[in-house]
């Protein structure tokens, strides 16, 4: 099923829009063609190409707000589906936050669309995951994974005129490798580039194979407060964690850890330092190294936003009913998220440890205190101790207990940022991070 | 009078057409006709897959509709109607695993994907040593349908608006209740399994997941309480059992009461903890670990593998003589209640757990042979017509106590203690060896009663040293078949769905913490 062009997508939409009868209406459209080969035990487990293509509509009869979605682009789907939201819009009761739909916008142009992922193969997968599989065996340990090629696209349209369009591309290679002696693990993630040719199963598989050797027999440590140096991917599960926070309808009613309490002339905590300030972090979705999408599920544009900048909060993300309320610019929620690092490899950064701990990632991570933005989780695949910036010795699986803001607010030094997913994020140093349990996981 | 709280509150969620374990209705499969229209393309894709060279192949051709309505406060924040229709074609060829799927219900289209699911599995099979083998299965010719009384989808929307409507002004009429967040969620899942095998078997689901939560604000803190009604496999009868707007005041209440409460001091201490809260722990401390895909490594690179291997079955001694465990994809209304699994499978009942002693795994057709079997436990499940079937929790729960064991029983033999019930903050590690959880409303038990209410306070354990700690387990009187409507497994990430139906239970000496 060959993806929609902008043309074919735009018809779609207007069919969509056309059929709501002249009310004000937003219609999205969602195509995507996505394959994963995955593999555990040392074998490919399941294989799939997966395609869909989904419309929403939500419209809106007086403020009285409906929406439906479909995967019938059909005539009669279109139409149904449009009578769907239509029929739920006169039931509603006027919705008091009701925005009217946004007309035309202009959008940064990201290429984030490479032809070659797109035409990607189950041979050409299962080629990579074949050699992934044998490295492992051959330095005894057993691989488990996946290799991903997806192509989508994303496209809206609004009753007033707006019309957006993205396509992009994007290839992944996870692979974790545990030990024969099931005593050591290791995890690779090749970050979710748009080019499927800057994947190298092989080099990946042995980075993730001798690791995991390395890991092997891990030795209790105490827990307690520990130096920690994360390495991106424990990065992108735990300081992104403090985007969820960054809404000001939340800080301003109350319910977030950016809430101020005991001053009656603030909202929030906009325009103070909450973390170190060797910190920033920003939107910047155009950049080269992560190409993110132009425009959010409304169709707002998402530009360049520094919501920590230098350890200062300066914005919060704010929907068009909350700035419409509250006097204000409407802010996209927080997404292709860049912490900025520094100039050095995550060598140079493990050098800099005196004697710290090395988390490769971390496992299972839930709010225990949104307040505090508070959270628990545990660590996984192959921690090591650290000590004069030389690799000691495996070390067993840690609960914490702990907030990105204080992590933020410890930060000593940063390695260059590296994509993963939809984010940049560097390896970061940082004192005093609190473990409160040692887990026997492997 | 707090044996009458605790009551009003068991019943508040379970309505009186639920029934405990050992107890059943038939299933049936009234309102689906007996012709389909759809068997003419699973033919076409059966023979289509054959043709490319499959030695197996099956197709789900499945319809789905969603409906959903959130309330906010007063303000209606989502009203919504969602349908997806596709099809998956699943083979084997050379030994090896391929899926394609497509939306487009069109004879070329369904020949075209079956090829294509065929030519995947062929590359599959570069990386795969060892041939997939499947336990044999009967050929089923049949339908199952959800029991139920009233179809969601055909109860009015402002019905639905006016009732949640009506949970927010009364709990928002509680002081310090600042925001009320209610929900009714409705699925209808139309299914047509077919196989090379010769199944023709035809399946409706109707799910019902109604839910409030309310939050208080207080100064420099906020605490939320959720209302648990189960989610289950049942018409909108459910909805009108659950009395959510009775409830709504007291959920408020527990909200604020819970500003002017304080953790407890860190130690040691017996847990009493109720249906609402404990399924949570079944599912990730039971449920998962004895998943046999996770054992046998194939989930190892997201959701983790587990502590309990294949040579524990029939050893490991799990928990204390009062730790039954049952999983039972037939149990009624249970969120993963079907006739069929998705490879096919008549659904059953069966040990996991017994008297303590670990017994039993969950298995597909492609695992099952791992452990010498020659039959499946039927817990093949895929989200979605464009979701590969893979193994996934079953309906499991703790079996009842005696009957003579009520929850004041339980508490009474309590000198200090904790009362947890609802969900908070739940983790464990990906080995499901150790774990950290909490409730959202607690309170102190003392001399066997409970006295204040507590806040911010987790507990922690490794898995078999808690399940070896409980000591004792009510009746099942006090059984509730709560569950989980969107657990994650799987890459990309499926949403399961399943009843841990439970009682109260007690557990000795466990260790609290205040939450950070």
């Amino acid at each position: 099923m060959p993806l929609p062009d902008r043309e074919q997508a735009r018809r779609i939409l207007e069919r969509a829009l056309g059929a709501c009868g002249g009310a004000e209406a937003r219609a999205d459209l969602t195509a995507s063609v996505s394959a994963l080969t995955r593999f555990g035990a040392g074998a490919i487990t399941q294989n799939s190409v997966r395609e869909n293509a989904v419309l929403a509509i939500e419209v809106a009869l007086d403020a009285k707000a409906g929406s439906s979605s479909t995967n019938r682009l059909d005539d009669a789907g279109v139409r149904a589906c449009a009578e769907d939201a239509l029929a739920a819009a006169r039931l509603a009761p006027p919705d008091p936050e009701h925005m009217p739909v946004l007309g035309s916008e202009t959008y940064a142009d990201i290429q984030a669309f490479v032809e070659r992922t797109a035409a990607a193969t189950p041979q050409d997968r299962a080629r990579g995951v074949e050699t992934a599989i044998r490295i492992c065996r051959g330095s005894k340990s057993v691989g488990a994974g996946t290799f991903s090629t997806d192509a989508s696209v994303q496209a809206i349209a609004t009753s007033a005129g707006l019309f957006a369009f993205h396509p992009s591309t994007e290839a992944d290679f996870t692979l974790t490798a545990r030990t024969n002696d099931g005593t050591g693990a290791a995890k690779v993630d090749a970050g979710g580039v748009r080019d499927v040719a800057r994947i190298d199963p092989e080099a990946l598989a042995r980075a993730a194979s001798e690791r995991a050797n390395r890991s092997r027999d891990p030795k209790p440590v105490e827990p307690g407060d520990w130096t920690v140096l994360l390495e991106p991917m424990a990065a992108r599960e735990f300081v992104l964690l403090l985007a969820t926070s960054l809404d000001a309808r939340d800080a301003e009613e109350g319910r977030s850890f950016f809430s101020v309490h005991d001053d009656p002339d603030r909202r929030s905590r906009l325009g103070e330092r909450v973390v170190g300030e060797n910190v920033t972090f920003r939107t910047d979705p155009a950049r080269p190294d992560l190409l993110g999408s132009p425009f959010d599920g409304e169709g707002m544009p998402v530009r360049p936003t520094p919501w920590i900048e230098k350890g200062v909060l300066r914005n919060l993300s704010v929907t068009r009913f909350w700035g419409k309320k509250t006097g204000r610019e409407p802010t996209p929620a927080p997404r292709s998220l860049v912490l900025d690092g520094e100039d050095r490899s995550r060598d140079e950064l493990l050098r800099l440890a005196d004697r710290a701990l090395l988390i490769p990632n971390f496992w299972y991570i839930r709010s225990v205190d949104p307040m505090r933005a508070l959270f628990t989780g545990l660590t996984r695949d192959g921690v090591f101790l650290v000590e004069k910036g030389e690799i000691v010795h495996p070390v067993k699986n840690l609960r914490f207990n702990e907030s990105p803001a204080v992590l933020l607010s410890n930060v000593r030094a940063f390695s260059r940022p590296e994509k993963l997913g939809a984010s940049l994020l560097p390896g970061i140093l940082a004192g005093a991070f609190t473990f409160t349990a040692v887990s026997d996981a492997v | 009078m707090y044996r009458r709280e605790f009551l009003r509150l068991c019943g508040l969620s379970v309505p009186a057409f639920l029934l405990a374990p050992g107890c059943r209705t038939p299933s049936r499969a009234g309102s689906l006709s007996p012709e389909d229209p759809r068997e003419g393309l699973a033919d076409l894709a059966l023979r289509a897959a054959r043709r490319s060279g499959a030695s197996y192949a099956d197709v789900r051709i499945c319809a789905y509709r969603h409906r959903d309505v959130r309330v906010r406060d007063r303000r209606v924040s989502r009203l919504s109607d969602s349908s997806s229709e596709g099809f998956g074609v699943r083979v084997l060829a050379d030994g090896a695993w391929g899926f394609a799927s497509s939306p487009r219900l069109e004879p070329a289209e369904v020949e075209r994907v079956a090829a294509l699911a065929v030519e995947v599995a062929r590359a599959s099979s570069r990386a795969r040593p060892s041939r997939v083998e499947l336990t044999p299965v009967e050929a089923f010719r049949d339908a199952y349908e959800t029991p139920h009384e009233k179809d969601p989808f055909e109860v009015p929307l402002d019905a639905m608006v006016d009732l949640l409507l009506r949970v927010s002004e009364r709990a928002l009429a509680v002081p310090g209740a600042k925001l009320v967040t209610s929900s009714l969620s409705f699925a209808r899942e139309d299914k047509l399994f077919a196989s090379t095998e010769g199944s023709r078997i035809r399946q409706r689901i109707l799910r019902c997941a109604p839910g409030t939560t309310v939050t208080a604000v207080g100064s420099g803190t906020s605490k939320s309480r959720s209302a648990f009604v189960p989610p289950l496999n049942a018409g909108y009868e459910h909805v009108e059992a659950a009395r959510m707007v009775e409830t709504a005041e007291g959920i408020a209440r527990e909200a604020v009461e819970a500003l002017a409460a304080a953790p407890p001091p860190a130690g040691r201490y017996d847990l009493v903890l109720d249906p609402s809260h404990l399924h949570l722990t079944i599912h990730e401390s039971i449920a998962h670990p004895t998943e046999l895909d996770r054992a046998l490594g194939w989930e190892a690179d997201y959701a983790g593998t587990t502590f309990a291997t294949p040579e524990k079955l029939g050893r490991l001694r799990y928990g204390s003589k009062h730790v039954n465990v049952t999983a039972d994809r037939t149990l009624p209304h249970g969120r993963s209640t079907c006739g069929y699994d998705d490879d096919g499978v008549k659904t059953i009942e069966w040990p996991i757990v017994r008297d303590g002693t670990f017994v039993g795994y969950q298995t597909t057709r492609e695992t099952a042979p791992y452990l010498g079997q020659r039959t499946s436990t039927a817990c093949s499940y895929a989200d979605s017509w464009n979701s590969v079937p893979f193994l996934r929790i079953p309906n499991l729960h703790l079996d009842p106590g005696p009957d003579s064991v009520t929850p004041e029983d339980l508490l009474r033999s309590v000198q200090r203690g904790i009362l947890i019930r609802g969900r908070g903050s739940y983790s464990i590690d990906h080995q499901r060896y150790h774990f950290q959880f909490g409730g959202d409303a607690s309170w102190l038990i003392e001399d066997g009663k409970p006295t204040r209410r507590l806040r911010d306070l987790v507990y922690a354990a490794n898995t078999l040293d808690f399940w070896n700690a409980c000591d004792g387990v009510a009746g099942r009187a006090f059984w509730e078949p709560q569950g989980i409507v969107n657990d994650g497994k799987g890459q990309p990430n499926q949403a399961g769905q399943q009843t841990h139906g439970c009682s109260w239970a007690l557990f000795r000496g466990i260790e609290v913490s205040p939450a950070g």
